[in-house]
């Protein structure tokens, strides 16, 4: 269950955030999160909200678009979705290629009142 | 007055842990591990819902065993509704819980626990010597996550699962169409396993208690009764009289303890050792075929207790499939009342306990649960104080990741990722 280390660790970056610029309240979040990681937004959401309580963020939303990385194979140049982060070229099994875009987790903005 | 803030942040998604061993002189002295779990909040977070809701709401505790949170659920809930779904109700269940132990063994086994054993960093770089093995990994997985899509109705978080059934029973050809890479990956979980019994598995044997559901007739899943290896023998409402959890001042983890006597093991090894002869045909054979039969007291060979359920899923879900005929109603209801119901079924890491007190509307007034992870805490640790002096020996990069296998032979839910562990060694004078 690392959604729930994910979504305190979303919610220390964003309080502090919103404290440097001097915001009352957190009402919401957006971001996005590669499909490589195999984790579902509204999982993370859900922790996310839990650990919120009681704090500034509390009843804020976490929206996280999902976000498809691509691979490109080094062997066929054929363009693959790698899954969690292997480089397996479908097309001819090559184990060497490159990762055509970020993986992880990213907050993009965070809004306040 | 709202406004938006423009963030750039990136997070790389892994696991959280430290380890902290301290020495006096030769021998440790405190041996602490901190694995982030959630505290007790999700538990309020179900006060005041309906519990109809309960099954969707724990699902989404943990990614990879999202079935097993709904499965306690919904048995602890009709518990006490007084309902037991039956027939091809159960049938569908079992076979959810298949694709789970699938996915999640597949996950663990290929992409975690493997490197270990074979000295790669992570499953990239085993995938450049290795690469048909991590493609057959990939492919049991993937077996098993199209049936948790088909029946869950989405591979992450099924969505399909409801008090007292489904939503939605899937067609016999909707299942049917399973079949050819069901069949395929039970084969190459057979060569796996015969791959993976050649691995060299660090000698290390402690005098485990293993608990794990025990049924009369079945490897254990959603029914039976709590059974131990030194003579626990309960019905799931009695856990909390024989098993306690405790607070430890080192990690927001609880750990659980069998009262009295005090560490324990649940999990794939606990289950084997516990079930061996409720295997099936297929997988017991397999098992035998590499002279992996209980007892086995090496928690490192959790790798092969793994292997070995992977094939038990397989042939199960096969088995279900080919005999499957629709039920009537997919689901059956009963009206709410007042009281408070049991549930204990098997995750992939091991026994996940839930208890809900419900009003007469049906809102939940208590729960509890209680993840395979907190149960294995203590006796994760208790491996690392046997471990200790052999990691104090080591280069620190070595030990880290000696404590990290060690760690992973119990697949807490923190060793989503291949590295997770902060590992300190202190010595005091």
């Amino acid at each position: 269950m690392h959604e729930s280390s994910l979504g305190k660790e979303v919610l220390r970056l964003v309080l502090a955030r919103a404290d440097e610029e001097g915001a009352a309240r957190v009402c919401a979040v957006r971001g996005w999160i590669a499909e490589t990681e195999r984790l579902a937004p509204e999982a993370i959401a859900f922790h996310f909200e839990a650990h919120a309580r009681g704090t500034k963020a509390e009843g804020a939303r976490l929206d996280l678009a999902l976000r498809w990385v691509e691979a490109e194979c080094k062997t066929c140049r054929s363009h693959y979705r790698p899954e969690h982060h292997l480089l397996l070229c479908p097309a001819c099994g090559s184990t060497e290629g490159t990762v055509l875009g970020e993986t992880g987790l990213a907050v993009e903005a965070i809004e306040v009142e | 007055m709202a406004r938006t803030i423009k963030v750039d942040y990136l997070a790389r998604v892994e696991g959280e842990g430290a380890l902290t061993i301290r020495f006096k002189g030769d021998k440790p002295s405190a041996v602490e591990l901190r694995i982030f779990e959630p505290p007790r909040f999700f538990e309020a977070f179900l006060r005041g819902r309906a519990h109809l809701e309960v099954p969707d709401i724990v699902a989404r505790i943990c990614g990879i065993c999202p079935v097993a949170y709904q499965m306690s659920a919904c048995h602890a809930i009709e518990d006490a509704l007084g309902i037991h779904p039956g027939g091809a109700i159960r049938a569908l269940r079992r076979l959810l819980y298949c694709g789970e132990w699938i996915e999640s063994h597949g996950l663990h086994v290929f992409m975690l626990h493997a490197p270990d054993f074979l000295g790669y960093e992570d499953a990239i770089a085993m995938a450049k010597n290795h690469r048909e093995w991590v493609a057959r990994g990939l492919g049991i997985k993937k077996a098993g996550n199209a049936i948790v899509t088909a029946l869950g109705g989405r591979e992450i978080h099924p969505i399909n699962v409801k008090i007292g059934g489904f939503y939605r029973a899937p067609t016999v050809a909707e299942l049917a169409a399973l079949l050819p890479d069901l069949s395929r990956a039970l084969e190459d979980a057979e060569m796996c396993l015969e791959w993976m019994a050649k691995f060299d598995f660090p000698a290390f044997e402690r005098d485990y208690e293993y608990v794990a559901l025990r049924h009369p007739d079945e490897y254990p899943f959603s029914e039976g009764r709590i059974v131990s290896s030194k003579g626990i023998d309960i019905d799931a409402r009695d856990y909390e009289a024989h098993f306690a959890e405790e607070h430890v001042p080192h990690s927001t983890a609880l750990h659980a303890v069998v009262l009295g006597r005090g560490d324990y093991q649940c999990g794939p090894l606990a289950r084997f050792n516990l079930n061996f002869d409720h295997l099936g045909e297929r997988a017991r054979a397999a098992a035998e075929r590499i002279h992996f039969v209980p007892p086995c007291n090496n928690p490192y060979k959790s790798l092969l207790a793994r292997g070995v359920e992977l094939i038990q899923a397989l042939d199960e879900a096969i088995r279900i499939i080919e005999s499957y005929t629709p039920p009537e109603a997919p689901a059956i209801t009963a009206a709410p009342r007042r009281a408070t119901g049991y549930g204990c079924t098997e995750a992939p890491r091991g026994m996940l306990w839930h208890k809900y007190t419900m009003d007469e509307a049906g809102l939940v007034e208590d729960a509890r649960i209680v993840p395979p992870t907190s149960q294995n805490q203590k006796c994760i640790e208790r491996d690392l104080w046997q471990l200790a002096p052999a990691l104090a020996a080591m280069p620190h990069a070595a030990a880290t990741r000696r404590a990290e296998q060690a760690v992973r032979n119990f697949d807490p839910c923190i060793s989503c990722s291949t590295h997770f562990l902060r590992l300190s060694i202190e010595r005091e004078d």
